[in-house]
């Protein structure tokens, strides 16, 4: 692995490592069906992501 | 550098499981089931932005995308129905953690797919290392409900 792809792999670890710790923050003190609706509405969220990713744009006219 | 890059990946997912079992601890095992489940959302959440960003810097082919996109769909879906069986484990009334350890166990078994798994593959090496944090973060996350529920106070 040559170096500037072990620092951008490296940034990309950091981030989702600090993007964890603010979500596990977020969540202390919520009750079992808070932690259930949020769950729901990030599904959701990823579901609506993931159609767009494998969407087919179309060629440019 | 090969080294480092080894034992640096090591620090991080063994951070993100003891993350994963700060989350759990000290909660019955309804609410552990729970919050290791959010956190199975938050993470392909997670991966999701790095795949579109791989997407966007065109390292990755659409058939990739569709692949990768498929994997985080299926344990999306996955997801969702364990937080169904946790329910409907408590509207049961039962208080003991081995009910909602064995829902963990079908979830993780069919999550854990070792052909969905090898199909996962992208051919720019750059993107590869980045597909794979994705996936060891989401197998932590998955690892990380039955600690989570093993670690919640209530009976066995």
């Amino acid at each position: 692995m040559d170096p500037a792809m072990a620092i951008s792999l490296g940034f990309t670890v950091i981030n989702l490592v600090l993007g964890e710790i603010n979500k596990i923050k977020a969540q202390a003190g919520l009750t079992a069906d808070q932690l259930s609706a949020m769950a729901d509405t990030q599904d959701l969220a990823n579901i609506e992501a993931i159609k767009a990713l494998i969407a087919v744009e179309p060629p440019p006219a | 550098m090969k080294l480092l890059t080894r034992r640096f990946s090591v620090l991080v997912f063994a951070t993100m499981l003891l993350l994963g079992l700060a989350s759990g601890c000290a909660k019955d095992p309804y609410t552990a089931a729970m919050a290791a489940s959010l956190d199975v959302s938050n993470v392909v959440s997670d991966g999701l932005v790095v795949l579109t960003e791989l997407k966007k810097d065109v390292l990755i082919t659409q058939p990739e995308v569709a692949t990768f996109a498929g994997y985080l769909g299926s344990v999306t879906t996955l997801n969702g129905t364990f937080r169904t069986s946790v329910k409907a484990i408590h509207a049961s009334g039962t208080s003991g953690k081995a009910a909602y350890i064995a829902a963990a166990q079908v979830f993780v078994t069919a999550a854990d797919d070792p052909k969905v798994l090898a199909a996962v593959h992208v051919s720019n090496p750059a993107a590869q290392a980045k597909v794979d944090n994705i996936v060891k973060g989401i197998q932590t996350a998955l690892t990380g409900i039955q600690t989570a529920i093993n670690s919640a106070s209530g009976g066995a």
